[in-house]
């Protein structure tokens, strides 16, 4: 039987997993993944951009660094910027 | 590679991807490829340091095959001496010249050289596993392994190489002997573990640690009684935090690929004893300590005395293992006299009255408190500094910027995540069950922008790495 540890161990130690654990196929959970960081992207563009211009010189960086900048103006041109700015303000509010 | 990258994530994605496309179509190669991506990992961090953790985990493999052709005991010894004199090479070698030196000084000897020596990323955790196989295949609770691939995977593999937990042979090497059902992957689980860990260690440790406990520690002079009590508490909060924002993380990462890590953190300052609290504190060490070094001293099957001498010397050890200062030393040995005084007092009992358990948890609490301030503090100078000032400095505030509304509400934040109910990771988990993954994912990934955007700037480095 693979994963065990997702059915029922009565007398087991405190563990995270437990047969409640909702689980999805391998399918479903690249979604959830894929899309996770796909918010992430766009909400760090511009940190990407500047991570981009950070790599060493080599076959591909400016390829990379293309990619990154047309990502970036997409996500500009869709006013995430501005959203990610003012919630970055308002929670570091007390800094 | 820290996991609160971005180039970790981009790794995480591929490492994903690759994974579960070949347990669907090339279960074969999901052992090398996981192999692979471990030492990507580890070489992110030091090529050469990857190279001599290759060699490592080649030894324990042979020495395990070894013992489980049945070469006994002596080879587990040389096993075990190897791997234990690769660790004290790096971590303990330039402390014991440092402190022989002045010894050599006085005898009319020349001062002895100390080398400057890079301790390896991990080394404490992965040298403890590679104990953890070749002693669970003498004690037969681990096959011995003809194929030296599964060993490596084991001891390298990725959300436990930098900083644990330290994973069980006898637990983990089970379940590579089939690749995970791609049907079955606890998604919302391992995703709230690692949102969760990732907002303990961004969001609450790093502005903890940048705002109170760092500049307190750094020029305890400089600071109020109550600025440096303040940064005590602060600092036992923030290395829960940091610690098990780590493991939280790291049993998600592994959750997400169909593996699975025992829990290493359960709410350790409810404890009303300092035994249960180490049954709830980094928890992959304490076992680890209790199976594979009390238990062989004799545990508690001996006298009273050789009781309380292998408590002591457990808890000795397990400073040590922490790292070569005296403030380890001294951490251990203060948790070590501590439960040696608790046992002889009958304190393993928990008071049946309100007050008296109470009591109890404040004064277990404090002795983890003050057992911390050994722990964070650099050398014992500090320590002095520190006592200095909280009993002999000013009373009131010298500097207030350690009381800021919002570290105050971060502290409180820290305390309410430490004691909110046991079972509310798995009633969020109730109330995402019926999202669809599409929607899941936005909302995972809404929620890790948020922490990564109220943090502060940077990733400061996990407090365990340096162990």
């Amino acid at each position: 039987m693979r994963q065990p540890w997702l059915e029922a161990q009565p007398d087991a130690a405190a563990d995270d997993f437990s047969p409640r654990s909702a689980t999805r196929t391998a399918g479903a959970t690249a979604w959830v993944v894929g899309l996770a960081l796909l918010v992430l992207a766009a909400g760090r563009s511009g940190a990407i951009v500047d991570a981009a211009y950070g790599l060493p010189l080599a076959p591909g960086t400016e390829t990379l660094i293309a990619v990154a900048e047309s990502w970036d103006s997409a996500m500009a041109a869709l006013g995430i910027p501005d959203w990610v700015e003012t919630v970055t303000a308002a929670l570091g509010t007390g800094r | 590679m820290l996991f609160p990258t971005g180039l970790f994530a981009i790794f995480f994605a591929m490492v994903f991807a690759g994974h579960w496309l070949l347990v669907r179509h090339l279960p074969a190669l999901v052992l090398p490829f996981l192999l692979a991506a471990n030492l990507v990992f580890y070489a992110a961090f030091s090529l050469p340091f990857c190279a001599a953790l290759l060699g490592v985990g080649l030894w324990t493999w042979a020495i395990g095959r070894g013992v489980g052709q049945g070469r006994g005991r002596g080879l587990l010894w040389l096993g075990v001496a190897v791997v234990l004199l690769w660790l004290g090479w790096f971590k303990y070698t330039g402390f014991l010249l440092r402190e022989a030196s002045p010894i050599a000084v006085a005898l009319g000897l020349p001062p002895l050289p100390v080398p400057e020596i890079l301790l390896p990323v991990g080394i404490s955790f992965y040298v403890f596993q590679a104990i953890s196989y070749m002693v669970d295949v003498h004690r037969g609770d681990a096959r011995a392994e003809g194929s030296p691939l599964k060993v490596l995977v084991y001891l390298t593999f990725f959300p436990h190489l930098a900083a644990g937990p330290i994973v069980r042979a006898g637990r983990f090497l089970p379940q590579l002997q089939a690749a995970p059902d791609r049907m079955r992957v606890p998604v919302v689980m391992g995703g709230l573990l690692i949102l969760g860990g990732l907002a303990k260690k961004m969001l609450l440790a790093n502005e903890l640690a940048t705002g109170l406990v760092d500049p307190v520690f750094r020029d305890p002079g400089a600071w109020g009684a109550a600025d440096i009590l303040l940064a005590c508490y602060g600092y036992t909060i923030q290395i829960w935090l940091d610690f098990s924002g780590y493991s939280d993380m790291a049993i998600g990462l592994a959750a997400l690929l169909g593996y699975h890590f025992t829990k290493n953190f359960d709410q350790p300052f409810r404890a009303l004893t300092l035994s249960e609290f180490w049954r709830r504190w980094h928890i992959s060490l304490s076992t680890w300590l209790r199976d594979y070094l009390f238990k062989p001293l004799g545990g508690s099957r001996g006298s009273e005395g050789r009781t309380r001498r292998n408590l002591l010397l457990t808890m000795l050890l397990g400073g040590i293992w922490h790292g070569a200062a005296w403030t380890f030393v001294l951490w251990g040995l203060l948790h070590g006299l501590a439960l040696v005084v608790e046992r002889a007092l009958g304190g393993r009992a928990v008071p049946a009255s309100p007050a008296g358990r109470v009591l109890r948890w404040a004064i277990t609490f404090h002795i983890v408190v003050a057992a911390f301030v050994l722990f964070r503090a650099p050398d014992l100078a500090t320590v002095a500094a520190l006592a200095q000032g909280v009993w002999g400095g000013a009373p009131e505030l010298v500097q207030d910027t350690a009381w800021t509304p919002r570290l105050l509400a971060i502290i409180a934040l820290g305390l309410g995540l430490h004691f909110a109910p046991p079972d509310l990771r798995q009633r969020l988990e109730d109330a995402l069950r019926p999202l669809p993954a599409p929607l899941l994912g936005l909302v995972f990934g809404l929620a890790m922008l948020a922490i990564i955007l109220a943090a502060p700037e940077g990733v400061a480095p996990f407090i365990y790495f340096q162990f």
